[in-house]
């Protein structure tokens, strides 16, 4: 099967879509030997689709780990002609100026997606203006497309655009996350019948064999405090200034705990300086601040940690919590969104209501004063990757859908 | 039938399904859960839906469980709702059953209101000028059953009147359908509901279809500004989830019971209904003048509905003479009883018929249409009569109409399908799904491996009983739930008393440590359990435990009365689902709870009994009504100009443009006031 994925960023860019668009690459060539492709842009995070002081990745084709690779240069300046229309005016049909905004504007790719040859386009994810140009030129070029949309449904600005539902129900598949997605996905209109719902998964051996005190070693943690981390893209949402907020607590009772806070560097990151610059001197030397981080460096961080906390506001999976749970961390996560689907609360990790900074100090306390309970919520966590997320496993589900909408599309 | 899957039940039903639960339905013939659960391949079929799907299938009596297969893959078998028959009521009933050509039914209707022992009950049967040889069979068989012929046939109304007059001016009064089987104890259950509230007018119990009885019929039900009054919950799978219902918006006249109080206050029915609302108009007449109608979940009575005119289950279509007395009856309804949402009924009610006349006039129905004039002509004629009793009651009427219709804000949409129960792939994954994974239902067996049901344990550790009582519950369930006890940091873990550890590979078991000065900790272990054991002296430090959806058990405390702290104990009492006290203090607990409306709330002192609920008390929603998290509002500038900018901005130009709207009428209506 010759199989063309669209996605905003790629292997090096750091994301959830990017990442499970590369493992499910890499494993429908590994395991299936299919020939697979993924147009993608030249950019590290969705950000500089809109911002033109962003580093870029070099443009033009490689081959990663048996996956064809091709980078589109993206016109970040006229996203950049959008920003007031699309997001201070909320003028009459404003769900257009905010997806031009957001882009990535990518002159040549539908051209390019009707010239390759390829039996099914699957396109990651939304609200990206390139979902809309993939399926017209797949339509265009007579082939199927899937769409993997990724979505948040909490996020009504990013989210809450009709034309986002009138493209799933054009295409001839979507893949959703969770069911908490695919129920939101259908409550706007689109046919259960075209949906089906994946989890993500995460590579277990990458995650086994680091230890706890060699890996503080290497990232220049003390061996003998509490460490809390937060793992993910460092943006508002994510509920990064909460978990801020309950650490000073927290420092109260054990005044030695670091927070380590590391992903991938957005526009917040202004902001999140500024928060830090408040706190007194005490408390900043206590957090650890970690941008763009080497994927490879990621079991490291995560083997560090005593607590993954990612009080997120909504999550459309949290591979966080999978990637934590496989090196036997106990997770903190908010009853928002796919977040209470993912984990189970008190038998792998603790759930607390979205921007309660004091019940995140009571979760974090709690696990820290409990070591051995809070060991066995991290090994109930594991025991649930081994079963459901992982990424050989989950590659098959998406080989399965591929092929039954490609069997569906030649019957029609 | 109308190109849809239709499923027989072992009663002679029928329930109504669609392809790809058919599908599900002929895949699991033969094969294990585990492999049903990860092979069958459809839309959204993840292993969890696949087993909602299971797991209703079974319980609708569609699927039988294989226990083998179960026992094999580790599954705990089915359980049934709890039955705890209250303690023998002294209360006097008189039955009455309203015949009309229904002679076949009555027959095992009689047979099951005799078999109810823990109340006496007065039988009348009134044949309302039927004449199909029902008096003289009961003539032959009971003569003890008091008979009333009514020698033309009248409306049903005058029927059970005219039978009220034969019954003791004390009695209960039970108003039976003649097709309606009563489970063992049904009666007891209602009777026990009544005596609980003194403001009880009524009481409506769980009513199933007979020849569907996993399906409920209804339990009460309620008359709303669209389309026709309709029992509540008609048509829903019943896996535990209606078991905390509590007050009614009204009683489905086919099985209920009515106290003789509120006989006495509210009257008789309003004979001027020829057939149908005559319930509901008297069920909210009584709540209009300050009287509740209360539900008796654990109440079990069978329904053939329909089956006095004949019916095997399946909606033989609508008559013109049913559909003149329902356009009449919901038009009187609405003018007699209602005051500020009259306008929205007669307008909605009128808006419709108008429609529905259209609509059968242009398709030929020409029967049908014509029992709209009949309807309309009827009211017009009868509406003189009608105001002068509107006039009468609201005088008289304490509640608001507002608060008269608040009860039925969260009752269920009807799931039928052409008068069939209706059970689909699309129902599974947005309703039953989230009922069984919210664990809002009974304790389904498809479930059971996926973990047990997670107990957390908290303890003070300083009461020697309530340690003891702690420790032989840890015995006594670890292996079959997971547990978490809770001690003070201020305790050692092998404090006397304190179980630290359970014989290896007996089951889950963790001892975790909290700071007594942080309550709020306790308050996230709570909610991030199934279900916890809470020493009584401890809840009302924890703060937001209305919120959790959590079941808690309170642990009553030994050391103090009842009457202390009226304020805290008032917070205890009303918080939990269930109570462990000890065997002295028992029933002086039952008699507070009592006190505090708490109706049905078990407290327990026997092991086992606790153990019980335990295991299957975290299936089951008791507390009514559960809170959301508190979610502060966002806050609004006052400045009208600039409220209508941040509307337009934060949720987009129609709906600023609808607030405008809104806000301009409401300021002319004020003005104009």
């Amino acid at each position: 099967m010759k199989v063309l994925h669209v996605v905003q960023g790629y292997f090096p860019a750091i994301g959830g879509t990017e990442h499970l668009i590369q493992r499910v690459s890499e494993e429908l060539v590994s395991q299936f030997n299919d020939k697979v492709t993924v147009f993608t842009t030249n950019c590290y995070s969705s950000e500089a689709f809109s911002t033109l002081k962003m580093p870029r990745i070099a443009q033009g084709r490689e081959e990663i780990n048996g996956v064809h690779v091709r980078r589109f240069p993206v016109s970040s300046y006229v996203s950049r002609l959008f920003v007031y229309l699309a997001g201070n005016l909320s003028l009459p049909g404003s769900q257009y100026y905010r997806t031009l905004f957001n882009g990535p504007i990518i002159p040549g790719l539908g051209r390019a997606i009707q010239q390759s040859d390829y039996d099914i386009v699957v396109a990651a994810s939304f609200p990206l203006l390139h979902m809309f140009t993939t399926l017209k030129a797949a339509h265009k070029s007579h082939r199927p497309c899937i769409m993997i949309g990724c979505l948040h449904p909490a996020d009504a600005w990013g989210f809450d655009r009709p034309m986002i539902y009138r493209a799933i129900q054009q295409a001839d598949g979507y893949v959703s996350l969770t069911t908490h997605e695919a129920k939101y996905v259908i409550s706007r209109g689109v046919s259960p019948k075209k949906i089906t719902v994946i989890g993500a998964g995460t590579d277990l051996p990458l995650f086994e064999g680091v230890e706890q005190g060699s890996a503080r070693q290497k990232l220049g943690i003390p061996l003998d405090v509490p460490v809390i981390g937060f793992i993910g893209q460092v943006s508002q949402r994510k509920g990064v200034e909460t978990l801020i907020r309950a650490m000073h607590q927290v420092w109260q009772v054990y005044p030695s705990a670091r927070l380590l806070i590391a992903g991938a560097k957005t526009i917040y990151a202004d902001r999140l300086a500024a928060k830090l610059a408040e706190l007194p001197v005490s408390d900043r030397e206590k957090i650890l601040l970690r941008y763009n981080f080497p994927e490879e460096e990621k079991p490291l961080m995560i083997a560090s940690l005593d607590i993954l906390a990612y009080p997120s506001s909504y999550e459309s999976f949290g591979i966080s919590y999978i990637e934590s749970w496989a090196m036997e961390k106990p997770v903190i996560g908010c009853r928002n969104g796919a977040v209470p689907e993912v984990i189970d609360a008190g038998r792998d990790g603790l759930l607390i209501q979205f921007d309660d900074a004091n019940m995140l100090t009571e979760a974090i306390l709690v696990l820290l004063g409990n070591p051995s309970w809070a060991h066995q919520l991290g090994q109930q966590g594991r025991q649930k990757v081994i079963s459901f997320y992982n990424w050989p496993e989950i590659a098959r589900h998406f080989r399965q859908v591929y092929l039954r909408v490609l069997e569906n599309y030649s019957n029609k | 039938m109308h190109n849809r899957p239709i499923l027989s039940t072992c009663q002679n039903g029928h329930v109504a399904l669609d392809a790809t639960l058919l599908a599900l339905w002929q895949y699991a013939e033969g094969r294990s859960l585990e492999e049903i659960s990860f092979s069958f391949n459809t839309n959204l079929a993840t292993p969890k839906i696949v087993r909602a799907a299971l797991a209703c299938l079974a319980e609708a009596g569609l699927l039988e469980r294989n226990i083998d297969l179960m026992e094999n893959e580790g599954l705990v078998k089915p359980s049934a709702d709890r039955q705890s028959l209250p303690t023998h009521p002294q209360a006097s009933l008189s039955a009455l059953i309203v015949n009309y050509n229904s002679f076949e039914w009555l027959k095992e209707c009689i047979i099951s209101l005799l078999a109810q022992t823990d109340v006496h009950i007065q039988i009348i049967v009134i044949d309302n000028g039927s004449y199909d040889g029902a008096l003289d069979w009961l003539e032959t068989n009971y003569p003890d059953i008091q008979r009333l012929q009514i020698e033309h046939s009248a409306s049903l109304s005058h029927a059970i009147n005219a039978g009220v007059t034969l019954a003791s001016p004390d009695d209960y009064l039970l108003i039976l359908n003649p097709d309606v089987r009563l489970e063992t104890g049904a009666v007891a259950q209602m009777v026990s509901v009544a005596l609980s509230d003194p403001l009880c007018a009524a009481v409506a119990p769980k009513l199933y279809f007979s020849w569907a009885p996993s399906f409920l019929n209804g339990i009460g039900n309620h008359v709303s500004s669209i389309s026709w009054g309709t029992d509540n919950a008609i048509g829903h799978l019943d896996l535990g989830q209606f078991s905390s219902y509590h007050e009614l918006p009204s009683a489905c006249f086919a099985a209920a019971l009515i106290t003789p109080k509120a006989w006495q206050a509210i009257g008789p029915l309003d004979e001027g209904f020829p057939m149908y609302y005559e319930d509901a108009e008297w069920c909210y007449r009584a709540r209009l003048l300050g009287f509740r109608i209360l539900a008796a979940p654990k109440a079990v009575i069978f329904h053939a509905f329909g089956g006095s005119l004949g019916s095997t289950g399946h909606s033989e279509g609508i008559t013109p003479r049913k559909l003149a007395n329902v356009v009449y009856g919901r038009q009187r309804f609405a003018i007699k009883l209602l005051k500020k949402y009259l306008p929205r009924f007669v307008r909605n009610y009128l808006f419709e018929d108008i429609l529905n006349f259209i609509r059968y006039f242009f398709t030929g129905s020409f029967t049908l249409a014509r029992a709209y004039f009949r309807g309309w002509s009827n009211l017009i004629k009868t509406l003189p009569a009608i105001l002068g009793q509107r006039r009468l009651l609201q005088d008289s009427r304490v509640v608001s109409d507002d608060d008269l219709f608040k009860v039925q804000r969260d009752i269920p949409m009807p799931l039928v399908w052409n008068g069939l129960p209706e059970l689909t792939w699309d129902l599974i994954i947005d309703h039953y799904y989230p009922l069984i994974a919210g664990k809002r239902t009974r304790s389904m067996p498809e479930f059971s491996t996926q973990s047990h049901p997670h107990l957390l344990i908290i303890s003070t550790g300083e009461s020697t009983e309530t340690t003891l009582i702690v420790k032989q519950l840890i015995q006594h369930l670890v292996g079959r739930m997971d547990i978490t006890l809770a001690i003070p940091t201020t305790l050692r873990k092998d404090a006397p008393g304190i179980p630290d550890s359970v014989e290896p590979d007996s089951g889950y078991f963790q001892q975790i440590h909290y700071s007594p000065d942080r309550p709020k900790s306790l308050h996230l272990l709570v909610d991030n359990s199934d279900i916890a054991i809470i020493p009584g002296e401890l809840v009302n430090s924890i703060p937001l435990l209305e919120y959790t959806e959590s079941r808690l058990i309170i642990l009553l405390p030994t050391d103090i009365t009842p009457h202390e702290d009226a304020k805290e104990m008032d917070r205890m009492l009303s918080l939990g689902d269930f109570f462990i006290s000890t065997a002295s203090e028992h029933y002086r607990w039952e008699e507070t709870l009592k006190s505090r409306a708490r109706i049905d709330i078990p407290v327990e002192y026997d092991l086992e009994t606790i153990a019980y609920y335990c295991l299957e008390g975290s299936f089951a929603p008791d507390r009514y009504p559960r809170l959301a998290y508190p979610v502060p509002p966002p806050s609004e500038p006052t400045r009208r100009l600039a409220l209508m900018v941040y509307i337009w901005r934060n949720q987009g130009f129609r709906s600023m443009l609808h607030r405008t709207r809104r806000y301009l009428i409401e300021h002319l209506l004020h003005s104009a006031e």
